[in-house]
């Protein structure tokens, strides 16, 4: 298994036989699987389960001074609160403080934050975000070693940031693969509504898939800023980012709702004909958020979440490859915990720790579907169904996709609006003070008989619906990529029980291993 | 809430805490799930005189919390903080007035509050440390944060260590700061060359690549 701190004894890890390669890489034995090789921290920062078998630990020396009575986490806490000069001045206080200063979670956090302040920070990209915020060189950057320092809270995250995603993206078993079609008709796609799955043909003659390629975005649109999740870029500054950020853990996402108004990439895709239905359009100019570009180096991805407001999406692959990992809406996948009135979801924090920690686990969990989505294809998310993304390969992925209701989630829709307000997101509020009010006032105008098609089905649910899930909860994270955190698991949950059903989902012990 | 919960600090004194106060702890909290009447929660890892302090933030908390108008609620869900957004005056009194107590007491409460899961009280007892740093040389933090300094060692090995293989200690720095960072590499080195005269380890510490000699170290008996 992977090196893990833990509290495993030393004796263990060393009967590994781990094996030293000359570079000092760190390498990890898996039976089944080809060797990991992670490199060595920069820093030679090394695991807090290592520290069993070495003479001391920096941090429980004088070097940390006071601080050493902190654990390590709350360590990082405290110089979270650091401006720019005291982060530099207290890391020259001691090697271990250096090394604690040298987190890079705490220069991502300040540039981020510098960036809304009236001074804004450098955007000239320079491979790491202490280097880019101090306008610092590689070539001067200094790298003073603590092979004496064990941290997890410092070694994690540069773990994170270097083990590959292969072993996880690769062998899907059968039973979990996303179904792969040439293409569906409007009546198949009825009956298909409420499970994901990969058309081929759609989209093959975008021009996008010809036109999109990181350069021409330079070349056109290199000034232009896009929404990079907190940070706004110039296109030119995302570009160098994507060609240098191995050291991030969770690389920067570029996700621009608005790239159809200051760009001219719109013309150059089209609505696929299966989802151009999208009961959404009675809003008009009032519908909430709706298309994104999608961009990112690889290992860029999101974290398990629901689309807003029980929308249903299509996510079309221009360019590169996404690993999709998906769970019914009444089924949250391991590590993933909701609390009870749905308002938080809580998981590890980054992507990788989920994977690292959870994905064996939910692969053998029934109702797992995987998939990976070539350039080229696009993958439908039904309504409610929770999912979690990573770009793989080698190249930067480019995406478009665009959230919908279907004729089926009309009913979703509704009593999202009603029943969890507080959740609902992507509307100007300015504008639309009462989505729910809203909607089924244009649907009455426009397709009354969808309307009321919608509120039977309502009726017939609402009386008899108990929650079935009491979830526990988990360390908190970040709000994710659309900037909501609310989520309902019910309601096309029936529709979605008898599916599964029928499905019939192969157990741990059925499933064969694939190529995918 | 008027109901008492029994707490025990390390030295098994007894200490109360009202229920509304309580939940601000979320390991408390999770330990109130499985409510039995009249159960004390035992609290090895803090003391009393921390614990009675904990106990006061808290007991402040739940009634600020209370006349901000919010309302207390019977069947919270125990993995939510009872109250995310403090009132600004609540804040204050935490980080300007509650936290106006020595080095020692301080580390301790934040000690306190990470066991006990405190959200805030961590919080604020990491803020009120930091400012305590802020705008402070690197030297001045040393003394003040008692950074072991083995004074007497700092330059003379200061040359001899620079040329050691670390990379790019010379070279344009982009500001003054990082100049310190040669003491800082100085001051390490002698750290670690002392103690690897006292230790059993081959290898030196100052050679570029990371050492890999503790794996070469029988291992110890934890």
């Amino acid at each position: 298994m992977t090196v893990e701190s833990s509290s495993a004894p030393p004796a263990k890890r060393i009967k590994l036989g781990i094996p030293k390669a000359p570079s000092g890489r760190r390498i990890i034995k898996n039976d089944d699987a080809p060797i990991i090789e992670i490199p060595p921290h920069p820093l030679g920062i090394k695991p807090s389960g290592n520290v069993f078998a070495a003479p001391y630990n920096l941090r429980d020396t004088p070097s940390s001074g006071l601080f050493g009575r902190l654990p390590d986490e709350v360590i990082i806490e405290v110089l979270g609160f650091f401006d720019v000069k005291s982060l530099i001045a207290i890391g020259a206080t001691s090697k271990c403080l250096y090394a604690f200063s040298r987190a890079e979670e705490l220069w991502k956090a300040l540039y981020i934050e510098l960036t809304n302040s009236p001074t804004p920070p450098p955007t000239t990209w320079l491979g790491t975000w202490r280097n880019t915020l101090l306008s610092l060189p590689a070539s001067s950057t200094t790298t003073i070693q603590a092979p004496h320092l064990y941290s997890d809270a410092l070694y994690r995250p540069f773990f994170c940031a270097h083990h590959p995603y292969s072993p996880f993206t690769s062998g899907i078993p059968k039973g979990n693969l996303i179904p792969r079609y040439a293409n569906l008709s409007p009546s198949e796609f009825t009956k298909h509504t409420t499970r994901p799955f990969i058309l081929t043909d759609p989209i093959t003659s975008w021009p996008a898939l010809k036109k999109w390629t990181p350069q021409h975005l330079l070349e056109k649109y290199g000034d232009r800023p896009f929404i990079a999740e907190a940070l706004t870029w110039p296109f030119a500054t995302y570009n160098d980012y994507t060609l240098n950020c191995a050291q991030d853990e969770s690389p920067l996402y570029l996700f621009d709702k608005t790239f159809t108004t200051k760009t001219a990439m719109g013309e150059d895709y089209t609505v696929p004909e299966l989802f151009r239905e999208d009961y959404f359009t009675v809003l008009g100019d009032e519908r909430p958020d709706f298309r994104w570009l999608v961009l990112g180096p690889p290992r860029s991805g999101s974290t398990f979440h629901k689309d807003p407001n029980a929308t249903s999406a299509w996510n079309a692959v221009v360019r590169g490859q996404k690993y999709w990992i998906m769970f019914p809406p009444s089924t949250p996948p391991p590590g993933v915990f909701v609390s009870e009135d749905k308002s938080e979801v809580t998981s590890p924090l980054s992507l990788m720790e989920w994977f690292l920690n959870f994905h064996a686990e939910a692969r053998a969990t029934a109702g797992c579907l995987e998939g990976i989505c070539k350039a080229g294809e696009v993958l439908y998310v039904p309504s409610g169904w929770w999912h979690a993304v990573v770009n793989i390969g080698d190249e930067v992925g480019i995406a478009v996709t665009q959230n919908f209701v279907t004729r089926g989630g009309v009913a979703e829709t509704l009593r999202f609006l009603s029943e969890e307000a507080m959740s609902v997101s992507g509307f100007n509020c300015e504008m639309v003070k009462d989505p729910y009010g809203l909607f089924r006032e244009r649907l009455s105008e426009i397709y009354p008989e969808i309307l009321k098609e919608a509120e039977e089905a309502l009726e017939k649910k609402g009386g008899k619906w108990e929650r079935l899930m009491k979830e526990k909860e988990a360390p908190k994270t970040s709000g994710g990529l659309f900037g909501f955190s609310n989520f309902d698991d019910e309601s096309s949950d029936e529709e979605n029980q008898n599916d599964e059903a029928a499905e019939d989902k192969v157990t741990a012990s059925g499933k064969e291993e694939v190529d995918s | 809430m008027s109901e008492m919960i029994k707490l025990q600090a390390a030295n098994n004194a007894p200490v109360e805490i009202s229920r509304g106060a309580a939940k601000f702890s979320r390991l408390i909290r999770q330990l109130l799930e499985d409510d039995e009447a009249g159960k004390v929660i035992q609290i090895n890892e803090v003391s009393e005189p921390v614990l009675k302090k904990v106990v006061e933030w808290c007991e402040y908390h739940a009634k600020a919390f209370i006349e901000a108008g919010n309302e207390e609620e019977e069947d919270d869900d125990p993995s939510e903080d009872p109250w995310e957004d403090r009132t600004p005056e609540t804040v204050k009194w935490s980080r300007e007035k509650f936290f106006l107590v020595d080095q020692e007491m301080l580390f301790e409460l934040i000690l306190a509050a990470h066991f006990l899961e405190i959200r805030s009280l961590e919080d604020d007892g990491c803020w009120v440390t930091a400012q305590m740093i802020k705008g402070k040389s690197a030297e001045e933090t040393r003394r003040t944060f008692a950074n072991a300094n083995n004074a007497s060692a700092n330059g003379s090995n200061g040359a001899a260590n620079a040329s050691n293989g670390t990379n790019g200690t010379n070279g344009a720095q982009a500001n003054g700061a990082d100049d310190k960072v040669d003491e800082a590499l100085s001051y390490g080195r002698t750290e670690e060359s002392r103690r690897s005269e006292e230790g059993s380890r081959p290898g030196s510490p100052a050679t570029n690549a990371p050492t890999e000699a503790e794996e070469d170290v029988p291992v110890r008996s934890p």
